[in-house]
Protein backbone atom coordinates (compact mmCIF):
# COMPACT_ATOMS: atom_id res chain seq x y z
CA UNK A 1 0.00 0.00 0.00
CA UNK A 2 1.18 3.48 -0.80
CA UNK A 3 0.04 6.98 -1.73
CA UNK A 4 0.52 7.42 -5.46
CA UNK A 5 1.66 10.62 -7.17
CA UNK A 6 -1.44 10.56 -9.38
CA UNK A 7 -3.75 10.43 -6.33
CA UNK A 8 -1.94 13.38 -4.70
CA UNK A 9 -2.34 15.33 -7.93
CA UNK A 10 -6.09 14.71 -8.19
CA UNK A 11 -6.65 15.57 -4.50
CA UNK A 12 -4.62 18.80 -4.70
CA UNK A 13 -6.50 19.79 -7.86
CA UNK A 14 -9.77 19.29 -5.98
CA UNK A 15 -8.45 21.29 -2.99
CA UNK A 16 -7.54 24.29 -5.17
CA UNK A 17 -10.93 24.18 -6.82
CA UNK A 18 -12.67 24.08 -3.42
CA UNK A 19 -10.42 26.80 -1.98
CA UNK A 20 -10.86 29.24 -4.89
CA UNK A 21 -14.63 28.94 -5.10
CA UNK A 22 -16.05 27.93 -1.71
CA UNK A 23 -15.41 29.67 1.61
CA UNK A 24 -14.79 27.24 4.51
CA UNK A 25 -18.00 26.86 6.60
CA UNK A 26 -16.43 28.20 9.82
CA UNK A 27 -15.34 31.41 8.03
CA UNK A 28 -18.89 31.84 6.72
CA UNK A 29 -20.22 31.47 10.28
CA UNK A 30 -17.74 34.09 11.50
CA UNK A 31 -18.87 36.50 8.74
CA UNK A 32 -22.53 35.96 9.65
CA UNK A 33 -21.69 36.69 13.30
CA UNK A 34 -19.88 39.88 12.22
CA UNK A 35 -22.91 40.97 10.18
CA UNK A 36 -25.25 40.40 13.15
CA UNK A 37 -23.07 42.55 15.43
CA UNK A 38 -23.05 45.62 13.17
CA UNK A 39 -25.73 48.26 13.43
CA UNK A 40 -24.58 50.84 10.86
CA UNK A 41 -25.89 50.68 7.30
CA UNK A 42 -22.41 51.07 5.82
CA UNK A 43 -20.92 48.16 7.79
CA UNK A 44 -23.94 45.93 7.23
CA UNK A 45 -23.77 46.81 3.51
CA UNK A 46 -20.14 45.61 3.31
CA UNK A 47 -21.03 42.30 4.95
CA UNK A 48 -24.05 41.92 2.66
CA UNK A 49 -21.89 42.43 -0.44
CA UNK A 50 -19.38 39.87 0.86
CA UNK A 51 -22.01 37.25 1.64
CA UNK A 52 -23.88 37.82 -1.62
CA UNK A 53 -20.55 37.45 -3.42
CA UNK A 54 -19.86 34.14 -1.67
CA UNK A 55 -23.26 32.87 -2.80
CA UNK A 56 -22.72 33.97 -6.41
CA UNK A 57 -19.27 32.32 -6.50
CA UNK A 58 -20.88 29.10 -5.20
CA UNK A 59 -23.82 29.18 -7.63
CA UNK A 60 -21.79 30.09 -10.69
CA UNK A 61 -18.76 28.03 -9.58
CA UNK A 62 -16.28 30.86 -10.15
CA UNK A 63 -13.41 32.29 -8.09
CA UNK A 64 -14.81 34.35 -5.19
CA UNK A 65 -12.10 37.02 -5.65
CA UNK A 66 -10.29 37.97 -8.85
CA UNK A 67 -6.97 37.75 -7.01
CA UNK A 68 -6.92 33.96 -6.81
CA UNK A 69 -3.62 34.30 -5.01
CA UNK A 70 -0.28 32.54 -5.02
CA UNK A 71 -0.18 28.85 -4.01
CA UNK A 72 1.34 27.64 -0.74
CA UNK A 73 1.11 24.03 0.41
CA UNK A 74 1.53 22.68 3.93
CA UNK A 75 2.25 18.94 3.69
CA UNK A 76 2.48 16.81 6.83
CA UNK A 77 3.72 13.32 6.05
CA UNK A 78 3.02 10.43 8.44
CA UNK A 79 6.21 8.45 8.89
CA UNK A 80 4.30 5.19 8.44
CA UNK A 81 2.90 6.31 5.10
CA UNK A 82 4.67 5.58 1.87
CA UNK A 83 4.64 7.97 -1.07
CA UNK A 84 5.23 6.66 -4.57
CA UNK A 85 6.59 9.17 -7.07
CA UNK A 86 7.33 12.89 -6.72
CA UNK A 87 4.81 14.85 -4.62
CA UNK A 88 6.22 18.24 -5.75
CA UNK A 89 5.49 17.32 -9.33
CA UNK A 90 1.98 16.29 -8.27
CA UNK A 91 1.41 19.67 -6.56
CA UNK A 92 2.74 21.56 -9.60
CA UNK A 93 0.64 19.65 -12.13
CA UNK A 94 -2.49 20.01 -9.97
CA UNK A 95 -2.04 23.80 -9.79
CA UNK A 96 -1.44 24.06 -13.55
CA UNK A 97 -4.67 22.16 -14.18
CA UNK A 98 -6.64 24.18 -11.61
CA UNK A 99 -5.38 27.42 -13.18
CA UNK A 100 -7.11 26.48 -16.43
CA UNK A 101 -10.10 24.61 -15.04
CA UNK A 102 -11.30 26.88 -12.18
CA UNK A 103 -10.04 29.24 -13.76
CA UNK A 104 -7.50 30.96 -11.48
CA UNK A 105 -5.86 34.20 -12.55
CA UNK A 106 -2.32 33.85 -13.88
CA UNK A 107 -0.57 35.54 -10.98
CA UNK A 108 2.95 34.16 -10.71
CA UNK A 109 5.80 36.07 -12.33
CA UNK A 110 9.59 36.12 -12.18
CA UNK A 111 10.21 39.19 -9.99
CA UNK A 112 13.12 40.50 -12.09
CA UNK A 113 12.18 39.71 -15.69
CA UNK A 114 8.42 40.05 -14.90
CA UNK A 115 7.82 37.03 -17.13
CA UNK A 116 4.47 35.40 -16.29
CA UNK A 117 4.58 31.58 -16.37
CA UNK A 118 0.85 31.54 -17.10
CA UNK A 119 0.45 28.51 -14.82
CA UNK A 120 0.75 29.89 -11.27
CA UNK A 121 3.87 27.76 -10.86
CA UNK A 122 7.58 28.25 -11.37
CA UNK A 123 10.57 29.84 -9.61
CA UNK A 124 9.81 27.94 -6.37
CA UNK A 125 6.00 28.23 -6.54
CA UNK A 126 4.15 26.35 -5.13
CA UNK A 127 5.98 27.13 -1.92
CA UNK A 128 5.81 23.95 0.15
CA UNK A 129 6.25 23.50 3.89
CA UNK A 130 7.01 19.87 4.74
CA UNK A 131 6.55 18.41 8.21
CA UNK A 132 6.45 14.89 9.61
CA UNK A 133 3.88 13.08 11.76
CA UNK A 134 5.40 10.24 13.81
CA UNK A 135 3.38 6.99 13.91
CA UNK A 136 0.80 8.15 11.33
CA UNK A 137 0.08 6.43 8.02
CA UNK A 138 -1.42 9.33 6.11
CA UNK A 139 -0.47 12.55 4.29
CA UNK A 140 -2.21 15.75 5.38
CA UNK A 141 -2.34 18.50 2.78
CA UNK A 142 -3.41 22.06 3.46
CA UNK A 143 -3.67 23.89 0.15
CA UNK A 144 -3.68 27.68 0.40
CA UNK A 145 -3.84 30.36 -2.22
CA UNK A 146 -2.98 33.71 -0.75
CA UNK A 147 -4.10 37.08 -2.12
CA UNK A 148 -1.44 39.77 -1.94
CA UNK A 149 -3.54 42.72 -0.76
CA UNK A 150 -3.37 41.09 2.66
CA UNK A 151 0.10 39.57 2.15
CA UNK A 152 1.84 42.88 1.39
CA UNK A 153 0.84 44.26 4.78
CA UNK A 154 2.88 41.56 6.55
CA UNK A 155 5.41 43.08 8.93
CA UNK A 156 8.15 42.10 11.35
CA UNK A 157 9.95 43.88 14.17
CA UNK A 158 12.68 42.85 16.61
CA UNK A 159 12.34 43.28 20.36
CA UNK A 160 15.06 43.17 23.01
CA UNK A 161 14.57 40.78 25.93
CA UNK A 162 14.99 43.77 28.28
CA UNK A 163 11.56 44.90 27.04
CA UNK A 164 8.07 43.58 27.77
CA UNK A 165 7.58 41.38 24.69
CA UNK A 166 3.82 40.99 25.35
CA UNK A 167 3.33 44.78 25.22
CA UNK A 168 5.58 44.98 22.15
CA UNK A 169 3.38 42.36 20.46
CA UNK A 170 0.17 44.27 21.18
CA UNK A 171 1.77 47.48 19.87
CA UNK A 172 3.16 45.78 16.77
CA UNK A 173 -0.31 44.54 15.76
CA UNK A 174 -2.04 47.85 16.55
CA UNK A 175 0.58 49.77 14.55
CA UNK A 176 0.24 47.53 11.49
CA UNK A 177 -3.57 47.70 11.66
CA UNK A 178 -3.49 51.51 12.00
CA UNK A 179 -1.25 51.75 8.93
CA UNK A 180 -3.27 49.25 6.88
CA UNK A 181 -6.87 50.25 7.67
CA UNK A 182 -9.12 49.02 4.82
CA UNK A 183 -6.35 47.80 2.52
CA UNK A 184 -6.03 44.12 3.47
CA UNK A 185 -9.80 43.67 2.84
CA UNK A 186 -11.15 43.40 6.38
CA UNK A 187 -12.75 41.63 8.13
CA UNK A 188 -9.37 39.93 8.34
CA UNK A 189 -7.78 37.12 10.28
CA UNK A 190 -4.58 38.28 11.97
CA UNK A 191 -1.65 35.88 12.41
CA UNK A 192 1.02 36.70 14.98
CA UNK A 193 4.40 35.00 15.47
CA UNK A 194 6.17 35.64 18.76
CA UNK A 195 9.83 34.56 18.82
CA UNK A 196 11.63 32.11 16.55
CA UNK A 197 13.94 33.15 13.72
CA UNK A 198 13.32 35.84 11.10
CA UNK A 199 11.79 33.25 8.74
CA UNK A 200 10.14 30.82 11.17
CA UNK A 201 8.52 33.68 13.11
CA UNK A 202 6.62 34.78 9.99
CA UNK A 203 5.97 31.15 9.05
CA UNK A 204 4.21 30.31 12.31
CA UNK A 205 2.26 33.57 12.06
CA UNK A 206 1.12 32.67 8.56
CA UNK A 207 0.20 29.09 9.32
CA UNK A 208 -1.82 30.35 12.30
CA UNK A 209 -4.12 32.16 9.82
CA UNK A 210 -5.55 28.78 8.86
CA UNK A 211 -6.23 27.62 12.41
CA UNK A 212 -9.43 25.62 12.50
CA UNK A 213 -11.91 26.75 13.70
CA UNK A 214 -11.37 30.45 13.18
CA UNK A 215 -11.20 32.42 16.44
CA UNK A 216 -10.15 29.42 18.56
CA UNK A 217 -7.46 30.04 21.16
CA UNK A 218 -3.84 28.97 21.50
CA UNK A 219 -3.58 26.27 24.25
CA UNK A 220 -0.83 28.32 25.97
CA UNK A 221 -2.79 30.58 28.40
CA UNK A 222 -0.24 33.44 28.09
CA UNK A 223 -0.59 33.46 24.31
CA UNK A 224 -4.38 33.04 24.49
CA UNK A 225 -4.62 36.10 26.79
CA UNK A 226 -2.68 38.17 24.23
CA UNK A 227 -4.94 36.92 21.39
CA UNK A 228 -7.99 37.97 23.39
CA UNK A 229 -6.53 41.38 24.27
CA UNK A 230 -5.41 42.15 20.71
CA UNK A 231 -8.75 41.07 19.21
CA UNK A 232 -10.69 43.41 21.52
CA UNK A 233 -8.23 46.30 21.00
CA UNK A 234 -8.23 46.00 17.19
CA UNK A 235 -12.01 45.75 16.89
CA UNK A 236 -12.30 48.73 19.27
CA UNK A 237 -10.73 51.05 16.67
CA UNK A 238 -14.09 51.31 14.85
CA UNK A 239 -12.54 50.43 11.50
CA UNK A 240 -14.98 47.64 10.68
CA UNK A 241 -15.35 45.82 7.36
CA UNK A 242 -13.30 47.49 4.56
CA UNK A 243 -12.21 50.14 7.07
CA UNK A 244 -15.38 52.19 6.51
CA UNK A 245 -16.29 51.95 10.21
CA UNK A 246 -17.88 49.21 12.28
CA UNK A 247 -17.31 46.65 14.98
CA UNK A 248 -15.60 43.77 13.19
CA UNK A 249 -12.20 44.47 11.69
CA UNK A 250 -10.84 41.07 12.67
CA UNK A 251 -12.66 37.74 12.70
CA UNK A 252 -9.92 36.25 14.87
CA UNK A 253 -6.38 36.84 16.14
CA UNK A 254 -4.29 33.66 16.07
CA UNK A 255 -0.86 33.85 17.75
CA UNK A 256 1.88 31.24 17.94
CA UNK A 257 5.00 31.19 20.07
CA UNK A 258 8.44 29.79 19.34
CA UNK A 259 11.64 29.60 21.39
CA UNK A 260 14.07 32.35 20.51
CA UNK A 261 17.34 34.00 21.50
CA UNK A 262 17.98 35.29 25.04
CA UNK A 263 18.92 38.75 23.69
CA UNK A 264 16.43 39.65 21.00
CA UNK A 265 13.45 38.11 19.20
CA UNK A 266 11.20 38.79 16.22
CA UNK A 267 7.49 39.57 16.37
CA UNK A 268 5.70 39.00 13.07
CA UNK A 269 2.24 40.10 11.94
CA UNK A 270 0.37 38.93 8.85
CA UNK A 271 -3.18 39.31 7.53
CA UNK A 272 -5.61 37.03 5.74
CA UNK A 273 -8.41 38.87 3.92
CA UNK A 274 -12.02 37.74 4.46
CA UNK A 275 -11.74 35.71 1.23
CA UNK A 276 -9.90 33.02 3.09
CA UNK A 277 -8.92 30.50 0.41
CA UNK A 278 -7.74 27.22 1.90
CA UNK A 279 -8.79 23.59 1.85
CA UNK A 280 -7.48 20.56 3.65
CA UNK A 281 -7.53 16.83 2.96
CA UNK A 282 -6.07 13.67 4.45
CA UNK A 283 -4.85 10.94 2.10
CA UNK A 284 -4.57 7.56 3.81
CA UNK A 285 -1.94 5.01 2.85
CA UNK A 286 -4.71 2.72 1.50
CA UNK A 287 -5.86 5.44 -0.90
CA UNK A 288 -8.86 6.69 1.09
CA UNK A 289 -9.32 10.49 0.97
CA UNK A 290 -11.02 12.63 3.61
CA UNK A 291 -11.88 16.25 2.77
CA UNK A 292 -11.57 18.09 6.07
CA UNK A 293 -12.42 21.80 5.57
CA UNK A 294 -15.09 21.26 2.92
CA UNK A 295 -16.59 17.87 3.89
CA UNK A 296 -19.94 18.90 2.32
CA UNK A 297 -18.28 18.89 -1.11
CA UNK A 298 -17.07 15.34 -0.59
CA UNK A 299 -14.36 15.60 -3.23
CA UNK A 300 -16.70 15.03 -6.13
CA UNK B 1 -26.93 62.59 4.17
CA UNK B 2 -25.32 60.80 1.26
CA UNK B 3 -26.96 60.95 -2.18
CA UNK B 4 -27.14 58.38 -4.92
CA UNK B 5 -26.14 59.07 -8.55
CA UNK B 6 -26.46 57.08 -11.79
CA UNK B 7 -23.93 58.32 -14.34
CA UNK B 8 -23.26 57.35 -17.95
CA UNK B 9 -19.82 58.03 -19.50
CA UNK B 10 -18.35 60.38 -20.55
CA UNK B 11 -18.41 62.38 -17.29
CA UNK B 12 -17.93 66.13 -17.16
CA UNK B 13 -16.32 68.26 -14.48
CA UNK B 14 -19.65 69.66 -13.31
CA UNK B 15 -21.01 66.17 -12.51
CA UNK B 16 -17.84 65.27 -10.63
CA UNK B 17 -17.78 68.50 -8.58
CA UNK B 18 -21.34 67.74 -7.43
CA UNK B 19 -20.25 64.52 -5.74
CA UNK B 20 -19.55 64.66 -2.01
CA UNK B 21 -17.66 62.26 0.23
CA UNK B 22 -19.76 59.18 1.03
CA UNK B 23 -22.19 59.59 -1.89
CA UNK B 24 -23.11 56.44 -3.81
CA UNK B 25 -22.43 56.20 -7.54
CA UNK B 26 -23.50 53.71 -10.24
CA UNK B 27 -21.61 53.84 -13.54
CA UNK B 28 -22.62 52.83 -17.06
CA UNK B 29 -20.32 52.75 -20.08
CA UNK B 30 -16.74 51.71 -20.78
CA UNK B 31 -14.15 51.31 -18.03
CA UNK B 32 -10.44 50.48 -18.39
CA UNK B 33 -8.70 48.09 -16.00
CA UNK B 34 -5.20 49.22 -15.12
CA UNK B 35 -2.63 47.86 -12.70
CA UNK B 36 1.04 48.50 -11.91
CA UNK B 37 2.66 47.70 -15.25
CA UNK B 38 -0.16 49.34 -17.22
CA UNK B 39 0.24 52.57 -15.23
CA UNK B 40 3.98 52.54 -15.83
CA UNK B 41 3.61 52.06 -19.59
CA UNK B 42 0.82 54.64 -19.95
CA UNK B 43 2.74 57.31 -18.02
CA UNK B 44 5.98 56.55 -19.92
CA UNK B 45 4.18 56.82 -23.28
CA UNK B 46 2.56 60.14 -22.39
CA UNK B 47 5.91 61.47 -21.13
CA UNK B 48 7.43 60.57 -24.51
CA UNK B 49 4.67 62.53 -26.22
CA UNK B 50 2.96 59.42 -27.59
CA UNK B 51 -0.78 58.89 -27.69
CA UNK B 52 -2.44 56.05 -25.75
CA UNK B 53 -4.28 53.48 -27.88
CA UNK B 54 -7.43 54.00 -25.79
CA UNK B 55 -9.34 57.04 -24.58
CA UNK B 56 -9.21 56.96 -20.76
CA UNK B 57 -10.89 60.34 -20.41
CA UNK B 58 -14.07 58.95 -21.98
CA UNK B 59 -14.49 56.51 -19.10
CA UNK B 60 -12.81 55.55 -15.83
CA UNK B 61 -9.80 53.57 -14.66
CA UNK B 62 -10.48 50.50 -12.55
CA UNK B 63 -7.67 49.15 -10.34
CA UNK B 64 -8.48 45.59 -11.30
CA UNK B 65 -6.90 42.53 -12.87
CA UNK B 66 -9.85 40.33 -13.80
CA UNK B 67 -10.07 36.58 -14.31
CA UNK B 68 -11.04 36.15 -17.94
CA UNK B 69 -11.57 33.21 -20.29
CA UNK B 70 -12.53 32.68 -23.90
CA UNK B 71 -16.09 31.52 -24.52
CA UNK B 72 -17.24 29.01 -27.17
CA UNK B 73 -17.01 31.73 -29.86
CA UNK B 74 -13.40 32.57 -28.92
CA UNK B 75 -14.55 35.83 -27.34
CA UNK B 76 -13.17 37.01 -23.98
CA UNK B 77 -15.59 36.89 -21.06
CA UNK B 78 -15.21 38.01 -17.45
CA UNK B 79 -15.26 35.31 -14.77
CA UNK B 80 -14.45 37.44 -11.70
CA UNK B 81 -13.46 41.08 -11.50
CA UNK B 82 -12.82 43.14 -8.39
CA UNK B 83 -10.51 45.85 -7.11
CA UNK B 84 -6.85 45.60 -6.18
CA UNK B 85 -5.22 47.77 -3.48
CA UNK B 86 -5.31 51.37 -4.72
CA UNK B 87 -2.63 53.05 -2.60
CA UNK B 88 -0.08 51.53 -5.01
CA UNK B 89 -1.30 53.87 -7.74
CA UNK B 90 -1.15 57.12 -5.77
CA UNK B 91 1.75 58.63 -7.75
CA UNK B 92 1.47 57.15 -11.25
CA UNK B 93 -2.32 57.46 -11.01
CA UNK B 94 -2.06 61.15 -10.08
CA UNK B 95 0.18 61.71 -13.11
CA UNK B 96 -2.40 60.09 -15.36
CA UNK B 97 -5.31 62.07 -13.89
CA UNK B 98 -3.43 65.30 -14.69
CA UNK B 99 -2.28 64.26 -18.14
CA UNK B 100 -5.56 62.92 -19.52
CA UNK B 101 -8.05 64.81 -17.30
CA UNK B 102 -9.37 61.54 -15.98
CA UNK B 103 -12.63 62.05 -14.09
CA UNK B 104 -12.99 58.83 -12.09
CA UNK B 105 -10.82 56.09 -10.60
CA UNK B 106 -12.34 52.93 -9.11
CA UNK B 107 -10.51 50.82 -6.54
CA UNK B 108 -10.29 49.65 -2.96
CA UNK B 109 -8.65 50.92 0.19
CA UNK B 110 -7.33 54.40 -0.38
CA UNK B 111 -5.21 56.70 -2.50
CA UNK B 112 -2.82 58.93 -0.57
CA UNK B 113 -2.64 62.73 -0.18
CA UNK B 114 -0.99 63.43 -3.57
CA UNK B 115 -4.04 61.90 -5.25
CA UNK B 116 -6.41 63.88 -3.01
CA UNK B 117 -4.68 67.13 -4.06
CA UNK B 118 -4.62 66.14 -7.74
CA UNK B 119 -8.30 65.23 -7.76
CA UNK B 120 -9.20 68.56 -6.20
CA UNK B 121 -7.14 70.42 -8.81
CA UNK B 122 -8.39 68.50 -11.86
CA UNK B 123 -11.96 67.72 -10.82
CA UNK B 124 -11.78 63.97 -10.35
CA UNK B 125 -12.96 61.38 -7.80
CA UNK B 126 -11.92 58.05 -6.27
CA UNK B 127 -14.73 55.53 -5.97
CA UNK B 128 -14.51 52.68 -3.44
CA UNK B 129 -15.72 49.18 -4.12
CA UNK B 130 -16.09 46.41 -1.54
CA UNK B 131 -12.79 44.49 -1.69
CA UNK B 132 -12.80 40.87 -2.77
CA UNK B 133 -16.37 40.74 -4.09
CA UNK B 134 -15.31 39.92 -7.64
CA UNK B 135 -18.07 37.42 -8.47
CA UNK B 136 -20.61 40.11 -7.60
CA UNK B 137 -19.08 42.82 -9.82
CA UNK B 138 -18.64 40.36 -12.70
CA UNK B 139 -22.43 40.30 -12.95
CA UNK B 140 -22.43 44.04 -13.68
CA UNK B 141 -20.06 43.70 -16.63
CA UNK B 142 -21.97 43.28 -19.88
CA UNK B 143 -19.10 42.66 -22.24
CA UNK B 144 -15.37 42.83 -22.76
CA UNK B 145 -15.17 45.34 -25.61
CA UNK B 146 -11.44 45.30 -26.23
CA UNK B 147 -8.08 44.41 -24.71
CA UNK B 148 -4.68 46.14 -24.98
CA UNK B 149 -1.15 45.28 -23.87
CA UNK B 150 -1.62 41.54 -23.29
CA UNK B 151 2.19 41.28 -23.49
CA UNK B 152 2.17 42.53 -19.87
CA UNK B 153 0.38 39.32 -18.81
CA UNK B 154 -3.39 38.86 -18.60
CA UNK B 155 -3.84 40.45 -15.13
CA UNK B 156 -1.82 43.53 -16.15
CA UNK B 157 -3.44 44.03 -19.56
CA UNK B 158 -5.90 46.88 -20.19
CA UNK B 159 -9.36 45.30 -20.38
CA UNK B 160 -12.01 47.59 -21.80
CA UNK B 161 -15.28 46.55 -20.19
CA UNK B 162 -18.79 47.80 -20.82
CA UNK B 163 -20.51 47.98 -17.45
CA UNK B 164 -24.09 48.65 -16.53
CA UNK B 165 -24.81 50.30 -13.18
CA UNK B 166 -21.49 49.21 -11.71
CA UNK B 167 -21.93 49.84 -7.99
CA UNK B 168 -22.77 50.86 -5.43
CA UNK B 169 -19.45 52.74 -5.44
CA UNK B 170 -18.74 54.96 -2.44
CA UNK B 171 -17.09 58.35 -3.09
CA UNK B 172 -13.85 57.81 -1.11
CA UNK B 173 -12.08 60.96 -2.36
CA UNK B 174 -14.16 63.86 -3.65
CA UNK B 175 -12.98 66.79 -5.75
CA UNK B 176 -13.06 69.14 -2.76
CA UNK B 177 -9.91 67.85 -1.03
CA UNK B 178 -11.65 65.38 1.23
CA UNK B 179 -10.82 61.70 1.77
CA UNK B 180 -12.91 59.14 3.62
CA UNK B 181 -9.81 57.32 4.83
CA UNK B 182 -8.14 60.50 6.01
CA UNK B 183 -11.24 61.40 8.02
CA UNK B 184 -11.37 57.83 9.34
CA UNK B 185 -7.70 58.03 10.31
CA UNK B 186 -8.24 61.21 12.34
CA UNK B 187 -11.07 59.47 14.23
CA UNK B 188 -9.00 56.28 14.62
CA UNK B 189 -5.95 58.12 16.00
CA UNK B 190 -8.03 59.38 18.93
CA UNK B 191 -9.31 55.87 19.68
CA UNK B 192 -5.77 54.52 19.26
CA UNK B 193 -4.41 56.92 21.91
CA UNK B 194 -6.95 55.57 24.41
CA UNK B 195 -6.31 51.96 23.34
CA UNK B 196 -2.57 52.35 24.00
CA UNK B 197 -3.34 53.85 27.39
CA UNK B 198 -5.67 50.96 28.31
CA UNK B 199 -3.01 48.46 27.16
CA UNK B 200 -0.36 50.23 29.28
CA UNK B 201 1.73 51.08 26.22
CA UNK B 202 3.53 54.41 25.90
CA UNK B 203 3.18 55.17 22.15
CA UNK B 204 6.16 57.56 22.24
CA UNK B 205 8.45 54.80 23.51
CA UNK B 206 9.61 52.55 20.67
CA UNK B 207 9.40 48.99 21.99
CA UNK B 208 10.93 47.65 18.79
CA UNK B 209 14.71 47.59 18.46
CA UNK B 210 14.38 47.14 14.68
CA UNK B 211 13.22 48.42 12.24
CA UNK B 212 14.42 51.80 13.41
CA UNK B 213 16.44 54.25 11.32
CA UNK B 214 19.31 55.62 13.36
CA UNK B 215 21.03 58.51 11.54
CA UNK B 216 24.80 58.96 11.95
CA UNK B 217 25.66 61.25 14.84
CA UNK B 218 27.94 64.26 14.55
CA UNK B 219 30.53 64.78 11.85
CA UNK B 220 33.44 62.57 10.78
CA UNK B 221 36.47 63.25 12.95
Amino acid sequence: MSIKQSLIESVVFELYKQASIEIPPDVMRALQKGYDLEDSLVAKGQFEAIMENINIAHTKQVGMCQDTGVPIIYADLGLKAQVEGDPYEAFTEAIKKATTAVPMRQNVINPLTKKNSGTNTGWGIPYVHWDTLPDKDYLDILAVTKGFGSEMRGSQCWVLSSEDVGRATVKAVLDVVADSMGEPCPPVIIGVGIGGFADSSMSIAKKALFRDPIGSRNPDPDVAALEEEIETAVNGLNLGPMGFGGKTYTLGVHAELSGSHTAVMPVSVIFQCWACRYAKARIHNDGRVEYITHPHLGGK
Amino acid sequence: MSKSYHFTFPLNEEQIRELQLGDLVYLTGNIYTMRDMGHRRAVDMLNEGKELPFDLASGAIWHCGPIVRKDANDKWETVSAGSTTSSRFTYLGSDLIKKVKLRATIGKGQMLQTAVDTMQEVGSVFLNTTGGTAALYAQQIEEIVDVHWTDLGLPEAIWVMRVKDLGPLVVGIDSHGRSLFNDKKIEMDQLLAQTYKDAKIDPTYNLAYLPKRVPASGTKK
